[in-house]
């Protein structure tokens, strides 16, 4: 009975070590490595991770892993989201503008639709039929310099990290295409 | 290829390697065949290419890249961020001020060097900002002495004096010279004559002209400011 309860204590302080080291940023990036959660939380970490995943839960949030370039679980980025999509709303309140993110928007459809890889020079050409010039060099920048997008030394762009650990690819493709639609149709 | 979004199946892999097999006992130089060698791993890296291009190509992300323009040419950029916020999951974390963070900026801004000194090596010292130069200063500096600046003033007014002859002469052609330095001094001294009142200036805002003539005698009336410029040309 005891040993159950002192268990009980042991995942409860790892539970709140885990969100902690998760909420609190580091280093430039947010979220903890692989490698880092195992050093925090020990061998085991990936149940922690769970447990702690449906502790906040209802908050609305979740804990997502991005698989690092190598695979492996140690190059795995955590991060706590949100679990769902904020509203409009809501977005709106935390003075994103609606140019810049309509910028990446684009930008992530684009790249996705040249398999994962276009030069920098062809997304601005595409972009400037939209945007004007200085909105198009800022947000690509700004959103290269925060890991939502990649360039390569051959001014290549990629989709980053940031992308992949935060937008749901797959529905942002979906909505335009349906969103086209009903653009044209009106 | 690999600086381009161009098709990597555009390439004959198979072909260019047969090539480079049929070159290869013709190479002896050590140059050539480190050519060789790139040319190789290039081919490498265009199979690399191809094998992300299937990846890609086979995942449901794939859409036609031109059905995708044109979607995206259609819509309104309310609608991309509407599609955006849709599918976004934005990260929850806490931007906070640890003990190390403030420790660090103490040493940064501790040894931080002075603005005035910072580009010392690279720039040299600041130069100071347009202002005034008065007659005192330049004698200070030793542009000019008393006596000869007197000399000079004088005898810069017995020229206007002979040019104008009562009549309004051409100030730019007056104070013209080859030298743009006795350009400068001859602008400055007369600027003297006309602010004792023994000269007058007249402008022309429409043609830009400037006028200039001596007086035989000084004469008083309310002082006014006009900015001229001098420059290197003639």
């Amino acid at each position: 009975m005891e040993a159950e309860a002192g268990d009980r204590a042991l995942l409860e302080r790892k539970v709140r070590r885990a969100f902690q080291v998760l909420v609190l940023q580091r280093g430039r990036n947010p979220g903890v490595k692989g490698w880092e959660m195992k050093r925090h939380l020990g061998r085991e970490y990936r149940k922690i991770i769970e447990v702690l995943s449906e502790d906040v839960a209802p908050m609305g949030l979740e804990v997502f892993e991005v698989k690092g370039a190598d695979g492996t679980d140690d190059s795995s980025r955590f991060l706590l989201r949100f679990k769902e999509p904020p509203s409009i709303t809501e977005a709106e309140t935390s003075g994103i503008r609606i140019d810049d993110l309509a910028v990446l928007a684009a930008t992530i459809a684009f790249i996705n639709s040249k398999q994962s890889r276009v030069a920098r020079r062809e997304v601005e050409q595409f972009l400037r039929e939209k945007f004007p010039r200085w909105r198009i060099d800022y947000s690509l920048d700004r959103y290269l310099k925060r890991g939502y997008l990649e360039q390569d030394d051959r001014t290549m762009l990629h989709i980053g990290w940031r992308t992949h650990a935060e937008v749901d690819e797959k529905t942002l493709m979906t909505l335009i295409l349906s969103r086209a639609q009903e653009a044209a149709k009106k | 290829m690999e600086s381009s979004s161009a098709n990597p199946f555009d390439v004959d892999i198979r072909e260019k390697i047969l090539i480079l097999k049929q070159r290869l006992p013709e190479l002896k130089i050590l140059d050539e065949l480190l050519v060789d060698a790139e040319a190789m791993l290039e081919l490498a890296q265009i199979v690399k290419l191809q094998d992300q291009w299937l990846k890609s190509r086979a995942s449901s992300l794939y859409i036609d890249p031109l059905l995708i323009q044109l979607k995206l040419k259609l819509l309104p950029k309310e609608a991309l961020y509407g599609a955006f916020i849709k599918s976004w999951h934005p990260i929850a974390q806490v931007d906070q001020l640890s003990p190390r963070g403030l420790e660090k900026a103490f040493v940064y801004w501790r040894d931080l060097v002075p603005i005035s000194e910072r580009f010392k090596d690279q720039f040299g010292t600041y130069g100071t900002r347009p202002g005034i130069v008065d007659y005192a200063e330049l004698v200070s500096l030793g542009v000019f002495t008393k006596e000869e600046f007197e000399t000079n003033l004088t005898k810069l007014y017995d020229e206007l004096l002979s040019k104008s002859n009562g009549e309004w002469v051409d100030y730019r052609e007056f104070v013209g010279d080859e030298s743009f330095e006795i350009k400068v001094r001859r602008a400055y001294l007369l600027s003297f004559l006309i602010s004792e009142g023994r000269a007058l200036l007249k402008t022309e805002p429409l043609t830009g002209k400037i006028w200039t003539m001596a007086l035989a005698e000084r004469v008083k009336g309310v002082p006014k400011s006009v900015a001229i410029s001098i420059t290197g040309e003639n």
